[in-house]
């Protein structure tokens, strides 16, 4: 593990909440991975973690549990709870060229960039964009921009031109629309800047994702709904949901689970809305 | 034999301490953090499996994690140590810290020191165990938290 870093640019804000520079430390949004001891007083207060055999959830086992709503998360959101550094070629098009290379990153929000380049496919660096013309302010959208207007200002230099080999790459700006592996982007993404913190949000969207499985294990195991016994002409009858116990508990947890999702996607990535007018 | 490590969170000496699931530490503050190697191939089942359960009120007792290892038992471990790596995807904040024993008495509880310049990742902790010619590693999830006292309404 480990990356070292010879360059690389952010736009030096938090990545959550987005854009943050400052704050004044009174309200708390961002905390370190969820804990057992945390699931237990948020989600399961009141819930017995033990099955009829004696089975039981331990510490250890509650860890596990975390750790596997947490690889959901990332499935589920799409990114990566802790900072993770990526390569990715993304193709040329001519729109996109236009519109000062506008490229979307596969994965984000992006929390710095190390590499812009060309890069052929026997991986020889065709020609690399200098890190003083790519735009950052829309990394937490998955968008890298490169806008070269600086170079009025003195920037005289490009990094990286090999010789006469970029000629053929860069002449298909004229000609082509579209190439299928053409930018070499290297980046840094993840939900937070700070390693070994996550927003708040987050660790209750894994709280939820883990608190629905264990209730759902628990739940199963309650397999009578009715239960009666009588002797010498006394009787006793009881019933209950059954397995159904935690239903309610479940679907509220899975509405709330479905509203973070769409909140946190809505925050870091770009959402269309179409429709005929 | 498959070795592991547990946080230990309050230490007073090898016959006064108590497991925690976790460090929690605030960035810039200097700690000693305590541990404890354990084999996990010998987690040492005390479960009551005599059919009580949800009825009965009781809470059934949990295994217990492993069996607690002392190093360096037998000529051919000596000697012994261990390093405990913070990771960071960044190497320079990437911490490794060589182990001191707690006490000469129990060589299964050690304790790495940090000072206040060094500021580990929360996540998971790597550990090296060196015994004789042997290194045996493991990574343990989650084992410290963070807290950024600095600026912790945002990351």
């Amino acid at each position: 593990m480990g990356t070292d870093f010879p360059q690389t640019k952010g736009y030096g804000t938090a990545a959550y909440p987005v854009h943050m520079i400052a704050d004044s430390n009174l309200f708390k949004r961002v905390e370190p991975m969820l804990t057992p001891e945390q699931l237990r007083s948020r989600f399961l207060k009141g819930i017995p973690l033990w099955f009829s055999n004696g089975d039981t959830f331990s510490d250890d086992e509650l860890k596990d549990r975390i750790y596997l709503a947490g690889n959901q998360v990332e499935l589920d959101l799409k990114t990566t709870l802790v900072k993770g550094q990526r390569q990715d070629k993304l193709p040329f098009k001519s729109e996109d060229y236009k519109a000062y290379i506008h490229l979307t990153a596969p994965q984000g929000p992006i929390l710095s960039i190390e590499q812009l380049a060309i890069v052929s496919a026997d991986k020889n660096i065709i020609f690399e964009i200098p890190p003083t013309w790519i735009e950052t302010s829309n990394f937490e959208k998955r968008i890298i921009n490169v806008i070269p207007l600086l170079a009025a200002y003195g920037v005289n230099s490009v990094q990286g031109a090999v010789g006469n080999a970029g000629i053929a790459f860069l002449s298909v700006m004229d000609g082509l629309n579209w190439v299928p592996a053409y930018w070499q982007i290297k980046y840094t993404s993840g939900l937070s800047n700070k390693e070994g913190l996550i927003p708040t949000n987050v660790n209750e969207l894994i709280g939820c994702v883990a608190a629905i499985d264990l209730l759902s294990m628990i739940a199963a195991t309650f397999i009578h709904t009715s239960q009666s016994q009588s002797q010498d002409g006394i009787s006793q009858s009881s019933s209950g949901p059954g397995p159904r116990i935690y239903q309610l508990r479940i679907e509220e947890l899975q509405a709330k689970r479905l509203k973070i999702e769409a909140q946190l996607r809505t925050i870091f990535s770009n959402r269309f809305i179409m429709g005929n007018f | 034999m498959r070795l592991s490590a547990k946080p230990i969170i309050s230490y007073c000496n090898v016959n006064n301490y108590s497991f925690g699931n976790q460090w929690i530490v605030r960035a810039g503050d200097p700690n000693t953090l305590y541990f404890q190697i354990l084999d996990i191939d010998q987690a040492v089942n005390v479960n009551n499996t005599s059919n009580f359960g949800v009825f009965t009120g009781i809470t059934p007792v949990n295994p217990s994690a492993g069996l607690r290892y002392m190093l360096g038992i037998g000529s051919q471990n000596q000697p012994y140590g261990i390093t405990v790596t913070f990771p960071s995807l960044d190497n320079s904040k990437t911490i490794v810290a060589t182990a001191v024993q707690a006490d000469a008495n129990d060589s299964s509880i050690w304790k790495v020191s940090l000072s206040s310049l060094q500021s580990p990742g929360g996540g998971n902790v790597q550990f090296a165990i060196m015994e004789g010619s042997v290194v045996r590693r493991f990574s343990v999830m989650n084992m410290i938290g963070v807290d950024d006292p600095t600026n912790d309404g945002s990351c």
